[in-house]
Order: C-alpha cells, then structure tokens, then sequence
C-alpha cells in the first residue's frame, strides 16, 4: 500500500513535465497559422470526381514526376501556365493544384486563379503530389 | 525518500529541456515593395535550457525560401543564436506563406513565415465564357498598383469579330469585350491583348482569353 507522501510524488511526477512549458510559452504568444478550416484545402480522400490537376512546382520538378494529364503552373511564368490551362479549361470543372508535401505554392496559386477565373472551386491538396501516389498504389 | 525527491526534480527538468528555447518570434511576416524579389527572415532564440543545444536540422517547405544557417551548430545555456532563411518569391504575389522546420535535439519545431506581395497589374478576371446563347458585352477591370510607373496603352482583338474598347475606371482601365450576335461566331476560343510597358520600358502583354460557347 502507498503512503500519501508516495502518491502525492507519482501525481506531482505525472504532471510536473507540462508545467515549465506553460511558464515558456506565457511570455511569447505564438500564433500558428490555422488551415485546418480551410474550405479550400482538400485531402486525397475527398477527391471523388474527375479533376484538373495543376503542378504548381517548377519545371524541372515537374519533369521528374507528375500526376498524369496534370499542367504546370509556375508561378514565376504565371503568363506561360495560363497559356497552357487556357488549352485544356473546361468552365465548371473543378481544379486542384498541388505541389510537394508541406509546401506552401499551391495554396497561393489557387488563391491567384480563384480571383483570375472568377471560379470557386479551385482548390489545393493537403499532403502534396505524393497523397496521390500513395492512394494509386 | 531522497532517491524519489531527487528523481522528482530531475526527470521534469530534463523532459522540458528542448521546450526551454525561448523564441523571439515564431511567425515573422512581411509586406513586400513592387521591386523587391526577396527576403531574408532572422528567427531569433536564446537558449534556456540550463545545457548546451545542437541544432541538427533546417529544412523549409519550399524551393523558394533558402536556409541560409549553417547546421549542425551547438548553442550554449544562456547564448542566444539565429535562424536564417531567405524567401525569393519572384513571380508570386499575393499573400505567400511557407515554413521552416528546425529540429534541436531531437525535437521539431516549426517556424512560419507569410509574405503580402503587391501585384502591379491586376487584370480580373483573365477568363471570359459566354453560355450558349449569351452574347452580352462583358467587362474586365485592370487595376494599377499606385506605386507602379508602367503603362498600359492599348487593347487589342485577336479575332477581328470581337470588339474590345477601354476606357479610365475609378480604379484603373476598364475593358468592354463585346462578341458579335450569336449567328454571326459559333462556338470559339481565342483572346485578346492588353499591351503597355513596365517600369523599365519594357513591353508588357497579357492576355485576356475568351471562350464563347
């Protein structure tokens, strides 16, 4: 049988590690970015309908590997891969840009051909390219 | 008894080291001028911990910000030391975010950055679709940046059917696109030139495309 003095120790052992943290973090309020809300955001899984698939990385990248039937948008030639989406846009359809997982280029070009297109449902895919080939495999 | 007392103090003291580097700033951001095409970032820290650190790892999210810390590095208690990244975002605009993962001592933490790039021309929208049937006039707006000292001069059709006419607006230029009765151009895909120079003088066009259904 444990003696108060003991299970007073295991309780403040249990709980004690979280406590310096507290005091760390008070002085500096960190505000994460939060895109876990985000209407535009979709993962793999939500993907049910035929899409098109734009690769927001460079060419070079894009040369390596890509989503099948994909266009590359690079936004430093922002005016070439308008050119090239012009070639294949279908009104209506829905978009979904991508690039590599944990980048960030894909929020903002959707972002950019929302306002351009004057269409809403461009999206970007969480988990980057590589979401895609895992699902395929 | 002693034994536990000492284990209560030490094990908390040691789980909490690598939460013990006090950051300055875990989000920097940036508003951009027309002419920048980057930025460095400084992430500042000091390192509390009551040991020495080491900094294994830097890695952002993106091709287009570059670390540019040495790492591996060690940080002694109480010394303070940086993260440096610069962001090239030539090309982008718009509001641009990205992230850079450090990892000390075995621990991850991420780093966040956000840049507001001014565009010097906005044209909006870039794509223009009339239904089946439609033949309206349309119009698109071409916002200036106040700061840019380019031009934009002219308008111009690629199919000789399509009129396109600009005129001053409140924010900038507006274009009226008027395509001929629907008898007169079946379903079509083409595009017109907005012309004008940069700030360089340099010429500049971009396109407005069209798809008439």
């Amino acid at each position: 049988m444990l003696s108060r003095k003991e299970i007073i120790f295991i309780v403040a052992l249990i709980f004690l590690p979280v406590i310096p943290a507290a005091f760390i973090s008070g002085g500096i309020e960190v505000k994460e970015i939060n895109v876990e809300n985000d209407p535009f955001r979709k993962s793999i899984s939500d993907i049910t309908e035929e899409v098109l698939w734009i690769d927001a990385r460079d060419q070079k990248k894009y040369d390596q590997k890509h989503i099948p039937g994909a266009i590359l948008i690079d936004a430093k030639y922002w005016e070439d891969g308008l050119a090239k989406l012009f070639e294949v846009f279908e009104p209506g359809k829905t978009i979904v840009v991508y690039c590599n997982a944990g980048c960030t280029s894909s929020s903002s070009v959707a972002e950019r051909l929302r306002k351009e297109l004057g269409q809403e449902n461009i999206y970007y895919l969480h988990g980057g390219m590589d979401s895609w080939f895992s699902k395929k495999q | 008894m002693r034994t536990f007392l000492l284990l209560f103090f030490l094990i908390p003291l040691s789980m909490s080291a690598a939460e013990n580097v006090e950051w300055v700033e875990k989000k920097l951001s940036y508003k951009a001028g027309l002419s920048d095409e980057g930025t460095l970032f400084v992430f500042k820290f000091k390192n509390s911990t009551g040991a020495e650190i080491n900094v294994e790892k830097i890695k952002s999210s993106c091709s287009c910000m570059h670390i540019k810390s040495e790492f591996p590095f060690k940080v002694s208690d109480g010394n303070e030391a940086e993260i440096k990244a610069y962001y090239d975002f030539t090309g982008k605009v718009g509001l641009n975010r990205g992230n850079i993962e450090v990892v000390i001592d075995g621990k991850r933490i991420q780093l966040n950055v956000e840049v507001d790039i001014p565009v010097p021309v906005q044209i909006s929208p870039r794509f223009l679709i009339w239904k089946k049937g439609e033949r309206n006039p349309k119009d698109i707006t071409v916002t200036l940046h106040p700061d840019w000292k380019g031009k934009i001069s002219s308008v111009k059709s690629k199919d000789e059917k399509i009129k396109a006419e600009m005129s001053k607006d409140k924010d900038g230029l507006k274009v009226q696109i008027t395509p001929p009765p629907v008898d007169e151009l079946d379903k079509i895909r083409t595009w017109l030139l907005v012309n004008g120079v940069d700030e360089e003088g340099k010429h500049l066009e971009y396109r407005i495309y069209l798809i008439l259904n």
